[in-house]
């Protein structure tokens, strides 16, 4: 029996030695492979990467709708699908949007205004282009996580309210910083932290409000804009202030510009849109070198073989796909980091002045992924958006700026931004004779056109301008109805006045769960609270 | 302050808290001696000490039973068990205090060797040694000697204790210690019976002979079985409350399938196999009475050996994405050769002890080398086995219509729809030859031979039908070998076992294939002391190779399946000459051939694990044993897209190198004691230590150098691959204590307590302990009610109610950040890669907040299953009933689902939910025909069907999660689980479909949809198995009933139009359904306000191609009902007799020929695909009814030896 006493008091004894490290032995959940805290000059960048790295469904989708590439069949026939433009909303709202509101709150408690500042620019820009795309979207109510994970709609009308109050506290966030540089350098990927650029970029997206408002309050937006332009605020007034963002070259890991991704490969989701082309191919344009590279001398619409290398699908072409992918037109230099076409043009008009076959000394090629950079331009705000905004402005609010200088200064700040773009991206610039020339001859047709035709010149300058951005052509057309579009071949709806919501929001939320479909079908055929 | 909470809930249990090396210690100390009871030799040599007087039989039974744990099988209908019995004992051997006992009672008794139960019997009215010497001569006068070996057919070991007597007769005798009897007949015409209990009763007349040699064969069911419960507790099958199947090695080994799970298939009720196609060493998923985790792990625990066996699956990453249906679950590194037996624990009620990761069932394998018991002698065994195996179903193809669109011959279309070839009766204009297809992108300077002299002007080649050859002859014979050698030697102080196995799979697809070899040891030994060890160790090597399988572009399948009907895949070029590269007519796609030469993916799996058991009888009653076990493996991956590939021509590397590791070591304190003489209590106490670590690294190397050289030091630039969430390394560990309580009464019903305490890392601390356990008992209704047993030999009725709970996976509590994530949309183009060097700018580093909103107040899941069953045994077990009934219903479930994005979040982890399963098993076993001259035919028959339902999302409607290719699974509150979720047709309220009045197209949903439901009606497996002396024939067949499946390979076949289906074209067709409006998606109405019927026609080929109604148009019209008839398995074998194998080394051998999927038929498949449904593309896990362009199955014929020496 001692020997067994004996026995369990070292048991015993060794039991409580061990009972003690309980804790520690399943203390290990924190997670050994992410931090759980950021730094602002860490996050900022990723808010802008994630801003544009986003918009790619979004982008290509609305300048299908409007003609300038052909993205899908079904949107090309403007049949909408629930997830069609889940990514982008997905990625806004998870990613871009979620990234802000860490920066404003953190920075905001660290007092770091010039972050405060940028972070509420870039988050009154999403928000009110994520209006002008859905209606009426979470807004009051999201980016709350855990406390609230069903957010409902806010009204279109009222977030647009909340954004221009938004930017006018960012415009004093900013007024905050002394210097002139709100980050470091480091940590801003669209102006290196420049002062005055953001502040130029916030005026400017107010500009841009108030104009896309014109139609519900005239009166406001008059007043407002004409108090904008006399307050002496900065706007985008030079290409070098442009709100766009500029895609890398790397391939590993990849930088490039999405639409030279998408079609610099033997799989190509792409369709050049015919009459995007035409359009350009009929006036003349110079821009059309730019904007799309030929791969073959001769294809034509409907997989011809002797036309002259422009072969893209017409708007609404439902039929299917021939094995044509070694011979579509794809995106050229500009703004997808593409290849210069630079060959000989079949058929082109010989009263052509700019669009001509003058030092035309290249040849066709199937592009790869080794063709061109990819280094391309997705443009927000740019300078000529403002100047042909205002010269919308002066025509239809009267607000007492000069349209036809506008018009004018839109048209060439585009093609020398085009034509500085490919001159440092192993293209060919524009000599300054074409661009005055053909400024020249546009402004004459202006002189001689009535208001309606002033409107139509302006909008559909803009509407070329704005190429490599669909949203602002989406929003343009809605707002004006120009320019006037080909009538699409087959199509499946009615031209969509908003866009389907997020198939994995109509899912995942339960305000919606209710009747998701018909809300959803009716994203359709009603129009924004700006479109009247 | 925070000291272990946990502490005071667990306190008592706490106590027996040990490690390994404190234990050793303790043992050490003290030093004692004893030997382990549980060897069934040694059984009779037990001494006690014992002192009854005028007791009844069955008291001094039961009092033997207790003092030396014995237990003791007899019929309360033969044994008298009130006769009045004294014995007075002390230190005696306990054959002699039996001989005391029973030899005055006339009864017989012998000790079953398997089970270490003493079998009680009464003697047939004659004086019998208890075991025979030299005995069987009783009848004086007669000189007709008979003398024999009895063994045991299944593997020939020596059965002693076997009554033989001669029919009509009270003679007899039994056999003795090696099996050897020896008797004395009356005349020749005499007839021997032999019986024994759990064997099948032979009868054999004498004749001439004076050696006659039998062997028996066990009863199909076995009453008595042991079977190992959760914590390798053995308990007699016939005690237990809850259902547990067991299949032992004959039925897993030697049926040409690689595979152990696979090799499950239809043998066990209650369990659902998918395996995933053709590719050798695809994925195999497994659940147990259905899915009852919402989002989380719904496969079982497997513990070999009494250490679990992780069995992930884990998904390739990178660019080079083969698809999951390539990749193995890591149970395939299991040798269904070296598998002894493997029982399945159903419900939770079998597998509580094991905690939460058995709570969707566990399958416990026992394999040779961890084998407990040992077993005099060395034996020797080689076996071999070679089975090839081919496709098992090809489409019927087309043979009219070339490629092409619109009856027109186009080059590099992806469809068959083209002109007629010439001699085709039709009314479009036929077509003889074509320019050869390879000239549309290829020029003269590549392919000379393909052009006139000029250089210029195509070939004209002949267009006709290539399609009953193309895919034909793609596929190849693919072939299993497998070799075997296995050492087992022992003596009644231990064994040693030792095998050594290699299997080599090759598959039907060129260049995969996967080989296993695998290496153990292990041993036991009884030490002089109270001691007993035991110990395994194991060593496989896995390596796969794959080419890209699964419907991404680079994939073989992606367009195999559907080649145009006139282009020549068999002969015609896939390398460009010049460079290699790939030549293919479709841009952007593989070529087959080429895939599977340059675009190889390997996975190299080296795995480690073993365990070792110290086991202590400090007392008579008191058992303490622990055992300790490691599983370890690394499995190398190389993900290789080639150089040169249409789909990606700079080619790309992706290395990925996962290790695995678990540690476990289990603590059992057993207590063994006798309340009274009819009441016995088994009380284990149980202390279990778990840890779990995944580390995993993945490089993507981009741009190969040099093509074919499959080395990412080959590659351009590298960097490194995020895992989902940055997710590297995944470490947990928990804790438990456990307690099992088994009351028997007599030897006619049970009870069994179970409650166990777990404290998990992965939950918040003040949730991380929790309680549950559960209750289930059993009762033997014709022993208690003492039926008599003409009819109903056998009934037991038995019911469990058992709560388990389950942890969450790691890291889901806390907030994160992703460092230099890609941004924007995963993956595709457009996302962007960081960190972001923009043109001209310097590099931006990043951080962004993951998308994952984690809950910092997670509790643990539970699952309540109630469990009723009976099993029944008619007319001396020729027919044999096991049903259950289960209901099982999952709460706050821990599952990461889709949020709401305006949330800030893309998933989330809840804690809400109610699912139920519902289900029935019912095994019957019966035998329609048994004879004397040994013909036997038996019939097994298992019966699952399976009902889940989710209740209650938590106020959600629906969750989605998984899937593939724009599919993917739902959970909708009232519905199944896991429905499948895509693009469906527009509907009116009454169901019909809506057709566009412009296009006569059918409009789609404005949203997805449910569109399928994958979980199948039932399953039926029914075994025949036929023996005649030495032969015996085995037929496995089987039915799964319903189950819908999303069918790609169905959809592009018939949308592309190459099989026979599609083949009755120059048609035109009206969709069935009603005229919608486009914009509102509502039916149309003619004046009086009725509904349209469509009545606009569209061509065949739109119906088909161009999103029309046929398969490839929305996602719903390539929903399948899976319904499928199956031949499973085939094996005849033979067993060579003895006196053939005189003169060779072998001391038995049997020969077999097997074949497995050998014919099916899925009656609602379009009629020419000849699909075999039994395919999932997305590999293991809850999203399931997908074939995303999946590799065909294969059957197989094979031929097997087994000889031992």
């Amino acid at each position: 029996m001692k020997l067994r006493n004996k026995r369990y008091i070292l048991l015993l004894t060794g039991i409580w030695l061990l009972s003690s490290s309980c804790k520690k032995f399943v203390d290990i959940n924190a997670d050994p492979n992410n931090p759980t805290t950021a730094q602002l000059a860490l996050l900022l960048p990723s808010t802008q990467i994630s801003l544009v790295g986003n918009m790619y469904q979004l982008n290509s989708g609305t300048s299908t709708f409007v003609q300038q590439t052909i993205f899908s069949t079904g949107q090309s026939r403007f049949q909408q699908q629930g997830s069609d433009f889940n990514n982008s909303w997905d990625g806004f709202y998870s990613q871009t949007l979620n990234d802000l509101e860490s920066v404003i709150n953190t920075g905001t408690t660290q007092q770091q205004w010039g972050y405060v500042a940028i972070a509420k620019f870039e988050k009154a820009y999403l928000y009110s282009l994520m209006v002008d795309m859905w209606g009426d979207i979470p807004y009051t109510s999201a980016e709350k996580g855990q406390q609230n994970t069903n957010p409902g709609l806010d009204k279109g009308a009222d977030i647009y309210e909340k954004l221009l109050v938004l930017i006018d506290e960012g415009i004093a966030d900013a007024g905050k910083i002394t210097t002139t540089t709100l980050v470091p350098a480091s940590a801003d990927v669209f102006y290196t932290g420049t002062k005055n650029s953001w502040i130029s970029m916030a005026n400017s997206l107010k500009l841009k409000l108030f104009n896309q408002i014109r139609l519900v309050d005239p009166a406001r937006s008059a007043t407002a804009i004409k108090a904008l332009l006399s307050s002496g605020a900065p706007l985008i007034s030079s290409n070098a202030t442009d709100f766009t963002f500029k895609f890398g070259s790397n391939q590993n890991p990849n930088n490039r510009h999405p639409w030279h991704r998408s079609d610099y490969q033997a799989g190509k989701t792409f369709y050049a849109s015919q009459s995007w082309m035409d359009l350009l191919f009929d006036s003349d344009d110079p821009r059309l070198r730019y904007f799309i590279f030929r791969q073959n001398a001769t294809a034509g619409l409907n997989n011809s073989t002797n036309s002259n290398g422009y072969y893209g699908r017409n708007p609404g072409d439902g039929t299917a796909a021939p094995a044509d992918q070694s011979r579509r037109s794809v995106f050229g230099i500009y703004p997808a980091g593409g290849l210069y076409d630079n060959s000989p043009i079949n058929n082109l008009p010989s009263t052509n002045l700019y669009l001509t076959n003058i030092g035309a000394t290249g040849a066709p090629k199937v592009v790869a992924v080794t063709d061109g950079t990819g280094a391309g331009i997705m443009p927000l705000i740019t300078n000529a958006m403002v100047k042909f905004t205002r010269a919308e402005a002066a025509l239809t609010l009267a607000t007492g700026d000069d349209a036809r200088q506008n018009f004018s200064d839109g048209v060439s700040a585009n093609l020398n931004s085009v034509s500085t773009y490919a001159a440092t991206n192993n293209g060919v610039a524009l000599s300054g004779a074409s661009i005055t020339g053909f400024v020249n001859r546009l402004l004459a047709q202006y002189d001689a056109a009535d208001d309606a035709g002033k409107l139509n010149l302006v909008m559909t300058q803009k509407y070329i301008a704005d190429y490599g951005n669909g949203m602002e052509g989406y929003n343009d057309y809605r707002r004006t109805g120009l320019p006037v579009l080909r009538t699409p071949l087959s199509p499946l709806n009615v031209f969509p006045l908003r866009l389907y919501y997020s198939q994995t929001e109509l899912s995942a939320n339960t305000f919606f769960s209710t009747n998701g479909s018909q809300l959803q079908i009716a994203q359709q055929t009603t129009p924004v609270f700006w479109d009247k | 302050m925070q000291k272990c909470k946990e502490k005071k809930k667990v306190l008592l249990i706490k106590l027996m808290r040990i490690s390994v090396l404190q234990f050793m210690v303790v043992i050490m100390l003290s030093g004692v001696a004893f030997a382990n009871p549980d060897y069934a030799q040694d059984i009779l040599n037990k001494r006690l000490s014992i002192n009854l007087k005028n007791v009844s039989l069955e008291e001094a039974l039961n009092s033997i039973r207790n003092k030396v744990e014995v237990k003791f099988v007899y019929s309360s209908s033969i044994i008298p068990l009130k006769s009045k019995v004294s014995v007075n004992a002390s230190q005696e051997k306990l054959s002699d205090v039996l001989n005391k006992i029973l030899v005055k009672l006339d009864i017989d008794y012998s000790v079953n060797e398997h089970s270490g139960y003493i079998i009680l019997k009464k003697n047939p009215g004659l004086v019998l040694n208890n075991i025979a010497k030299d005995s069987g001569n009783w009848m004086a006068g007669q000189d007709h000697i008979v003398t024999g070996k009895v063994t045991v057919k299944a593997d020939g070991t020596t059965l002693p204790g076997v009554s033989i007597l001669i029919k009509g007769t009270k003679i007899g005798t039994v056999t003795d210690a090696d099996g050897n009897y020896k008797i004395t007949v009356p005349n020749n015409s005499s007839i021997l019976v032999f019986t024994y209990i759990s064997f099948d009763t032979q009868e054999v007349t004498v004749g001439e002979s004076t050696v006659i040699n039998v062997q028996l064969t066990q009863n199909s069911k076995t009453l008595n079985e042991v079977v190992v419960t959760a914590a390798g507790i053995r308990r007699e099958k016939s005690t237990l409350g809850y259902s547990v199947s067991t299949v032992n090695a004959d039925k897993l080994a030697q049926k040409s399938e690689p595979d152990p799970l696979r090799a499950l298939t239809g043998k066990v009720a209650g369990v659902n196999i998918q395996s995933s196609g053709g590719v050798a060493g695809g994925g195999t998923n497994i659940t147990i009475r259905g899915n009852s985790s919402l989002n989380g792990n719904n496969q079982p625990l497997f513990v070999v050996d009494g250490v679990p066996f992780d069995n992930s699956s884990f998904t390739n990453v990178g660019a080079t994405s083969v698809g999951a249906s390539g990749v193995t679950n890591r149970a395939f590194d299991l040798d269904p050769n070296n598998i002894q037996s493997m029982t399945v624990l159903k419900g939770a009620a079998a597998a509580a002890l094991y905690g939460s990761r058995a709570a969707n069932g566990a399958v416990i394998i026992t394999t040779k080398s961890g084998k407990k018991q040992s077993r005099k002698g060395t034996e020797i065994s080689y076996s071999t086995s070679y089975a090839f195996e081919n496709v098992a179903g090809l489409p019927d193809y087309q043979t009219s219509y070339g490629q092409g669109t619109n009856n027109d011959y186009r080059q590099g279309v992806y469809a068959s729809w083209g002109q007629p070839f010439a001699g085709v009766p039709s009314i479009l204009p036929t077509r003889l030859t074509i320019p050869n297809q390879l000239t549309r992108q290829f020029s003269s300077a590549v392919f000379p031979q393909f052009y006139e002299a000029d250089g210029i002007t195509p070939i004209q080649v002949p267009y006709k039908s290539y399609a009953k050859e193309n895919v034909k002859n793609f596929f190849q014979t693919g072939s299993l070998y497998e070799n075997a050698v296995n050492i087992t030697s022992g003596s009644e102080k231990g064994n040693f076992t030792a095998g050594i196995s290699r299997t080599t799979n090759t598959g039907v697809v060129p260049n995969n294939e996967i080989n296993r070899t695998s290496i153990n040891i292990g041993g036991n030994i009884k030490l002089e002391n109270k001691f007993y060890a035991s110990g395994s160790i194991n060593y496989v090597t896995t390596r796969q190779k794959t080419p890209p399988i699964g419907g991404s572009t680079g994939s073989i399948m992606s367009a195999l399946m559907y080649t145009p009907t006139s282009y020549d895949l068999t002969h015609y070029p896939y390398e460009n000459p010049i460079d290699g590269t790939n030549v293919y007519d479709y841009t952007g796609v593989d070529n087959p051939y080429w895939s599977v030469k340059h675009s190889v993916s390997t996975s190299d799996v080296d795995r480690y694990y073993g365990n070792l058991v110290l086991g202590f009888d400090p007392l008579p009653w008191l058992n303490i044993q622990n055992t300790a076990g490691f599983n370890a493996y690394t499995d190398r991956r190389v993900n290789v897209r080639g150089k040169g590939s249409s789909s990606y021509p700079n080619g790309s590397i992706t290395t990925d190198d996962i290790y695995r590791q678990e540690l476990d070591n289990t603590l059992l304190v057993t207590v063994n004691k006798a309340i009274n003489n009819d009441l016995t209590l088994k009380w284990i106490l149980g202390n279990n230590i778990n840890q779990r670590l995944t580390n995993r690294k993945a490089f993507y190397g981009d741009g190969m150098i040099v093509a074919d050289l499959n080395t990412i030091t080959n590659t351009s630039s590298v960097t490194p691959v995020q895992l989902v969430n940055n997710r590297n390394i995944l470490e947990q560990r928990f804790y438990a204590f456990f307690t099992d309580i088994t009351l028997d009464y007599k030897n006619y019903a049970s009870l069994n307590l179970v409650g166990r305490n777990d404290i998990s890392s992965t939950l918040p601390p003040n949730n991380r302990s929790y309680f549950y356990g559960g209750a289930n008992g059993s009762l033997i209704f014709t022993r208690a009610l003492k039926i008599p047993d003409n009819i109903l030999n056998f009934g037991k009725i038995r019911a469990g109610y058992t709560r388990v709970g389950n942890e969450a996976s790691a890291y889901q509590t806390a907030e994160f950040y992703l460092i230099n994530s890609p941004l924007g949309a995963s993956s595709g183009t457009g996302s962007i890669g960081t960190p972001f060097t923009p043109a001209g700018g310097s590099t931006y580093n990043s951080v962004t907040l993951a998308n994952l909103l984690t809950n910092d107040n997670l509790k643990p899941e539970f699952i309540t299953e109630l469990e009723l069953g009976t099993e029944l045994q008619f007319f001396d077990n020729r027919i044999g009933l096991d049903f259950t009934y289960y209901s099982k219903k999952s709460t706050s479930q821990i599952f990461e689902v889709t949020a709401a994005p305006s949330s800030g979040f893309t998933t989330q982890i809840l804690n809400l939910g109610r699912a139920t399963n519902k289900g029935i098993e019912v095994g019957l076993n019966f035998s329609p025909f048994r004879s004397a001259k040994g013909f036997n035919w038996d019939v097994s028959t298992v019966f699952t069907r399976n009902r889940n339902i989710i209740n209650n999302l938590g106020g959600y409607k629906q969750f989605v999660y998984g899937g593939a290719s724009g599919t993917s699974s739902v959970h909708i509150v009232g519905q199944p689980y896991g429905l499948i979720y895509g693009t469906a047709y527009a509907r009116d309220d009454a169901g019909n479909i809506l057709i566009d009045p412009n296009t006569g197209k059918p409009l789609i949903s404005g949203s997805l949809q449910a569109i399928g439901n994958p979980n199948p009606d039932f399953i039926l497996g029914i075994t025949n198995n036929f023996t005649f002396k030495n032969f015996s024939l085995g037929i496995l067949f089987d039915w799964k009933k319903g189950g819908d499946i999303y069918s790609n390979t169905v959809g592009q076949m018939m949308s592309r139009g190459v099989t026979k289906d599609t083949e009755h074209r120059e048609i035109a067709i009206v969709s069935p359904g009603v005229l919608g409006d486009v914009s509102t998606l509502k039916p149309l109405r003619d004046a009086a306000g009725k509904e349209i019927p469509n009545n606009v026609a569209i061509s065949y080929e739109d119906y088909f191609f161009n999103g029309g109604l046929g398969p490839g148009g929305v996602d719903e019209g390539s929903i399948f009902d899976a319904t499928v008839f199956r031949l499973r398995e085939i094996s005849l074998s033979y067993q060579l007799p003895k006196n053939m194998l005189k003169g060779t080394p072998f001391g038995s051998a049997s020969i077999s020929v097997s074949g497995r999927n050998l014919w099916y038929y899925a009656p609602n498949f379009p009629k020419y695909t000849n699909f075999d449904p039994e395919v999932s593309s997305l590999g293991v896990g809850n999203s399931q009814g997908y074939d995303n362009l999946a590799v065909p199955t294969t059957k197989r014929f094979g031929i097997n030896l087994r000889v031992s020496f």
